[in-house]
Order: structure tokens, then C-alpha cells, then sequence
């Protein structure tokens, strides 16, 4: 579905991203997972067609280079920092946004209400965004990404800030999304949440693809060695007591120095 | 059609944001009209005394000719006289602010109205306030037109015209050849032609509006009353396009920074949409504004008048489509919201000022005149004025609203160009 291939990104001496490859399978869940700097937004950026890579290709299967056109109808983006209107509500929102993918003023009505429901934010659909709590926040960013029933949806951090409650919903709709068929790219750094909802996961540091299989093959492979790192932290940060978790895979590929 | 839907969605946004936002609708819509009431005020020679122009006189002549002088001046109702003994008191008035300007009639000031007829200029000394700029502009006009009324009614009284008339035959035959008595006649009848048109000539051309700043004289062709308020609106105006085109650009460059572009350019439209989207926006709440403005000035209290509406409208679209492309250029200044709302609002502060939109540009200095021609503000208020009080025609309205379109356009492709659209998603 979507394919990174020796991908090369430079920002003046900074190297973002570093002959990254890999291949988005169509319907997957696919964690892009990395700590902060890791290349994650960059990768993401380039995934849409908004950066140009310095070296290598991006394909949208069946679709073309991420910056054409045919692209933007197929893809549906959920950037790390919000990207709604504050000063408007929540309804006239996704009503602009499904507009400028052409739908008539019925269609977008019709869109909106729907998505509002799903992302459980109905009941305050008539409410400026100002007023939004961070989570409501996220999830009507996230609504905003659907407004065109894209195939590939890119959420980048989308539990960044969000209380327990809204991350579940969150995670309700990434499943839903799942069930939809709809391609997900999901990127993060908290590797609980990359447990519960991506069929196959990518690690990358400094722009560089350390791993990349299933959660559980990734724990059978590299899970030994992380027990003993996981038992010197708090078990509430690795998710699980005793180790065997992604966090001490996470851990163990991409060391233990201070990222910010 | 789906492109122009999009600009059209985009726009109607932006009016929504604008009209939720009241401190920026304030500011949009209350702001100029405040500027033009607020200038209009302090320019008006209508109020009850408070417009006139405190002046210290004093009379080193003493003659028959500049005592008549005197007394005209201390009857102008532009004017407030207070005569003092010599120039070191009108000049400590002065200093302490409590008059405007020393007006000094020289030792040989003489009539006026001869002096005018022997070829040469009727001299005046004074001092003026420098704080108080205009108020001089405006007693300049008022005495030149003083001295014409003073010779036009000198020559009027046949006694005193023979008079003048023998003094200046005195004068010529002094020095001249026979022959050139002959010519005498001709020049007299000049002089009466100039004296026939004494108001529009010494003040509509030679000081341009300055009549109109005291509100009292109308030249010939125009057909409606002129207040300050009619000098004061089209500046207000200028202000309220300057705040339209930098609370666009801002909103712009805010929305690239809030992330909101980003979004937009992931959408299926062009990047020229979103920012036509921006500019229809910026052009619609701009028209709006100077709406209000001229609806506002119509009031009976303001008493503003239009000499053309047809050619009001075609001013105010132009002055809209120039603060666009003012607005696009502005927008790509910079990178953050501080720095185009910084850089932006110095540059258009100085252009405003430079434009005239404080001072009229007829009361600076001829090397500023020339330098005004540059800011749009400039041409902004030739336009509205033109179609206001000047009685432009469709001829003289071609340049300044030509300017103002080629400002537009220029503008609007040059920042489109310079514009730099987010190219990731925040962080
Ligand atoms: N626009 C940019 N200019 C310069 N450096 C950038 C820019 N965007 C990202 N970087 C750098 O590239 C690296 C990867 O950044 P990013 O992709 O945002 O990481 P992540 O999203 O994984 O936290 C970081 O070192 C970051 O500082
Ligand atoms: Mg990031």
C-alpha cells in the first residue's frame, strides 16, 4: 500500500532520516515507533507529499508519488499538533474540511454528524473548539482526517496529552478503522499503545529502521534481553511487571540515553 | 467550480473567525471610523471655536493699508487673534503652547493689494508651533485666501482700485518705457481675472485642500459641502485597510503555525486556492469596512458627502484589490506571527505616514510628496478624496486607481511566489 524505499532526509546537518525502507501491507495497523527526534513527523511529512525525499522513493500503490494529486484524495492525515479551527465549532469543522473535498452541503451535514457520533463528540457539536478539552481536541482531529473515507490514515502521536478515557476512544477508532479495512499508519512513543493496536511495528532511531515484524515476534526475538532492562525500571512504565513487553525490545534497540 | 468553492468555503471562514474574534471585528469595523472622527474633530473649523487657529499677531507696519490688514484677520472666523506688542511676546505664546503661530506683518507690509499688483508677494513672518503642523497648513490657506478676499474687496471699492491703479502706474512709469504703459491695461485686467477667481486659484491649486480643511470655502465645480470630516474619512480609511490587510496576513501566517495550513494543503485544492481563499476574504471584510466607513461619514453629525458614488465605489474596490496584494506581501515576511506582525506593522506604519494618512501629503515638504508615491496609502486617499471632495472625473481617477490595481496584483503574485507554505507538521 505504501512503500518507503532507501529514503534519505536531511535537514541542514541533521539527517532525519537515514536510507529508511519498508513496506505498509493494505488493511494493517502499522506502529511507527521511535523516540522523540527519531524521524517519525519527518517520515509521516513525506509519506503525504508535503517534504520531498533528498534520495530514495515513496509509492502509494496503485496511486502514485505521495505529491500528485490522486494522493490527496487517498490519504487522510491527523498531524502531532492540532490542525482545527479553534474559533469554530466542532460541526463546522469537519464541514469545512469535507468541502474542499468537493461534497455537496448535504453530504458534508451528513459526514459531519456521523463523525462527530463516532469520535463521541455529538453532544458538543454546536461548541467552539476553544472550549475543548486536549482529548475532545484530539479526537476532532482525528475526525477531520476521515472526512473523505481516505484508504490510508496517518495519525502522528494522536494520544499525545489525552486523558485515559479519551485515549481508549481513540484506540476504539483506530480499530474501528481496522474493521473498515482502511490502511493505518500510527506512530508513538509509548509502546503500550503499539501492543494493543498494530498488527506490525516498525522501530527507527536517528532515522534509521532498527526492527520491523509483529509485536510478538519482536518480543520473542529481543524480549530476553529486555527483561533485564525492564526490571530496573518502574513497572508501571514498562506496562507489564516482569518484563517480555515491547517497551524492553523498544529499550534495548534504541539504548538508554535522554532523548530531549 | 469545485475550485471556486473551495476559495469561496475558505473565505467565509475567515469572515466567521473575523466576526467571532470582537476585539479584531472592533478594530476592523470601530477603529477607523474613531480615526476619522477623531481627526475630523481636531482639523474641524466648525465647532464652537475650538477648530480655529490661535494666532499672536503683531503689527511692525503700522499703516493704513496693514491695519485694514488687522482687522480682517481678527474677523476671519478661521482665526483667533490676539494682537501683541512685538514678536518676543506672540513668540513666548507660542512656546507655551497656548497659540498656534506668530504672524508678523513686516515693516513695509503695506496694502496688500497694491503690493500684490506691483508683481510682488505678499510677505508674511511667523511662527509656528512645530507640534502643531497642520494647524499651520490650514492658517496658511486661510490668509492666502485672506489676502485675496482683502484685495478683491480693495478692488471693489472703485476709490481704492483707482487708487491701486495710479500707485501702480506711479510704480511702472518710474522705471519703464512709454510702451510698456500699454501693456499696464492688459495686466490689470489679468490681475481682475485673477482676483475674480481669487478663492479657487490661491487655494484650491496653489495649496491644495487646505481651504477645506477650515470648512468654509467651496470652489466653483463642487457641489457638495466639504467638512474635515470629508479630509479625515478617506484617512480613515487608509488605517481600516492597513488593520484588514494585517489581521489577513497574520491570520495566514497564524495559520501556518497553528497548523490549520497544513490541513488545508493536504486537501485536494490548489495552493493558490488557499491563499485566493485568504485573499477574497481579506478583499470582502476590507469592502465591508470602508461600507460602515462611508455609511458612518453620511451620518448629520460627519455630513459627508460624495461628489461621485459611482467613481466612490470603483476607488473603494481598487483600494480593497491594493491592500490584497499588500496583505500577501506582508504575510511573507516571515516565519512566525511576531515577526510578519513586528515587520509588518512597522513597514505599513511608515508607509501610512508617509502616504498621508496622518498628514496630508499636500502639507509636506515637495521631496516627501514625491517619496508618497510609493505607498499605496498615498494613493488610497487620492482615490477616495478624488471621488469625495476632489471631483475627480473618470480621467484623473484612471492613475490613482491604476496604481492601486498594479499594487494589487504585483503584490499578491509576489507574496503568493515569496509565501512559504509549512512543509511539516509542526511538532
Ligand atoms: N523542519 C525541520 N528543520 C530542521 N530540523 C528538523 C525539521 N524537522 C525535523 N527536524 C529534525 O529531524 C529529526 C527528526 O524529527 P522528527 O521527524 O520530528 O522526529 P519525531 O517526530 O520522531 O520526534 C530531529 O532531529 C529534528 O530536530
Ligand atoms: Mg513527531
Amino acid at each position: 500500500m505504501l512503500s518507503f524505499r532507501g529514503v534519505t532526509k536531511t535537514f541542514g546537518r541533521v539527517r532525519a532520516l537515514d536510507r529508511l525502507s519498508f513496506r505498509i501491507e493494505p488493511g494493517e495497523v502499522f506502529g511507527l515507533l521511535g523516540p522523540n527526534g527519531a524521524g517519525k513527523t519527518t517520515s509521516i511529512s513525506l509519506a503525504v507529499g508535503l517534504l520531498r525525499p533528498d534520495s530514495g522513493s515513496i509509492e502509494l500503490e496503485g496511486i502514485g508519488e505521495p505529491h500528485e494529486q490522486a494522493a490527496r484524495e487517498a490519504l487522510g492525515v491527523s498531524p502531532q499538533s492540532l490542525a482545527v479551527y479553534d474559533d469554530l465549532t466542532a460541526r463546522e469543522n469537519l464541514e469545512l474540511f469535507s468541502g474542499l473535498y468537493g461534497m455537496t452541503r448535504r453530504e458534508r451535514r451528513a459526514r459531519a454528524r456521523e463523525l462527530l457520533e463516532r469520535v463521541g463528540l455529538h453532544d458538543r457539536a454546536n461548541d467552539r473548539v476553544a472550549g475543548f478539552s486536549g482529548g475532545m481536541k484530539r479526537r476532532l482531529n482525528l475526525a477531520a482526517a476521515l472526512v473523505h473515507r481516505p484508504r490510508i490514515v496517518l495519525l502522528d502521536e494522536p494520544t499525545a496529552g489525552v486523558d485515559p478515557q479519551s485515549r481508549n476512544a481513540l484506540f476504539d477508532i483506530v480499530r474501528g478503522l481496522r474493521d473498515d479495512t482502511t490502511t493505518v499508519v500510527y506512530t508513538t512513543h509509548y509502546m503500550e499503545e503499539a501492543q494493543r493496536l498494530c498488527d506490525r511495528v516498525a522501530i527507527i532511531d536517528h532515522g534509521r529502521l532498527l526492527a520491523l515484524d509483529s509485536v510478538s515476534e519482536l518480543i520473542s526475538r529481543f524480549g530476553g534481553e529486555g527483561e533485564r532492562v525492564a526490571q530496573d525500571l518502574e513497572p508501571a512504565m514498562t506496562g507489564s511487571p516482569g518484563g517480555g513487553d515491547l517497551e524492553s525490545v523498544f529499550l534495548e534497540l534504541t539504548g538508554r540515553t535522554l532523548r530531549d | 467550480m469545485r475550485a471556486t468553492r473551495s476559495i469561496l468555503l475558505l473565505a467565509l471562514k475567515d469572515v466567521r473567525l473575523l466576526l467571532r474574534d470582537r476585539l479584531g471585528a472592533f478594530f476592523t469595523f470601530a477603529f477607523p471610523v474613531l480615526y476619522a472622527l477623531l481627526f475630523g474633530l481636531m482639523f474641524s473649523g466648525t465647532g464652537e471655536g475650538s477648530g480655529t487657529v490661535g494666532i499672536a499677531l503683531v503689527d511692525l507696519d503700522r499703516t493704513d493699508g496693514s491695519r485694514a490688514f488687522v482687522e480682517r484677520l481678527a474677523d476671519s472666523e478661521a482665526l483667533d487673534v490676539t494682537l501683541v506688542a512685538d514678536s518676543d511676546a506672540g513668540r513666548e505664546l507660542v512656546r507655551r503652547g497656548k497659540l498656534s503661530a506668530l504672524l508678523v506683518l513686516p515693516e513695509g507690509f503695506g496694502d496688500p493689494a497694491t503690493t500684490l499688483v506691483r508683481g510682488e508677494r505678499v510677505r508674511l513672518e511667523g511662527v509656528v508651533d512645530p507640534s502643531r503642523k497642520a494647524e499651520a497648513a490650514i492658517l496658511k490657506g486661510t490668509l492666502s485666501g485672506l489676502v485675496f478676499e482683502h484685495i478683491g474687496d480693495s478692488l471693489r471699492d472703485p476709490d481704492r482700485a483707482r487708487a491701486v491703479i495710479a500707485e501702480s502706474r506711479a510704480a511702472l512709469s518710474e522705471g519703464a518705457p512709454p510702451a510698456v504703459a500699454a501693456a499696464v491695461d492688459r495686466m490689470l485686467s489679468g490681475v481682475e481675472g485673477l482676483l475674480d477667481e481669487g478663492e479657487a486659484v490661491g487655494l484650491g491649486a496653489a495649496d491644495g485642500p487646505i481651504d477645506l480643511a477650515i470648512g468654509e470655502l467651496t470652489s466653483g465645480e463642487r457641489t457638495v459641502p466639504v467638512t474635515a470630516y470629508a479630509l479625515t474619512f478617506p484617512q480613515g480609511a487608509a488605517w481600516g485597510l492597513m488593520a484588514c490587510a494585517l489581521g489577513s496576513s497574520l491570520s495566514l501566517v497564524g495559520e501556518r503555525s497553528r497548523g490549520t495550513l497544513v490541513r488545508l494543503s493536504l486537501a485536494p485544492i490548489a495552493r493558490w486556492q488557499i491563499l485566493a481563499g485568504k485573499a477574497l476574504s481579506c478583499f470582502v471584510i476590507s469592502l465591508v469596512m470602508l461600507a460602515v466607513l462611508v455609511g458612518v461619514a453620511h451620518l448629520p453629525v460627519f455630513g459627508v458627502r460624495a461628489e461621485s458614488y459611482m467613481l466612490l465605489a470603483v476607488a473603494s474596490v481598487c483600494a480593497c484589490a491594493a491592500f490584497v496584494g499588500v496583505m500577501m506581501l506582508v504575510a511573507s515576511f516571515g516565519k512566525t506571527v511576531a515577526a510578519v506582525e513586528g515587520f509588518g506593522r512597522a513597514v505599513l506604519l511608515v508607509l501610512a505616514l508617509v502616504g498621508g494618512a496622518a498628514v496630508p501629503v499636500v502639507f509636506m515638504p515637495v521631496w516627501m510628496r514625491t517619496a508618497a508615491g510609493v505607498s499605496p496609502f498615498r494613493w488610497v486617499i487620492e482615490a477616495m478624496d478624488g471621488a469625495i471632495w476632489r471631483g475627480f472625473g473618470v480621467q484623473e481617477m484612471l492613475l490613482p486607481c491604476g496604481v492601486l490595481l498594479a499594487i494589487g496584483l504585483v503584490g499578491f503574485v509576489g507574496g503568493s511566489l515569496m509565501f512559504r507554505f509549512s512543509r511539516v507538521m509542526g511538532d
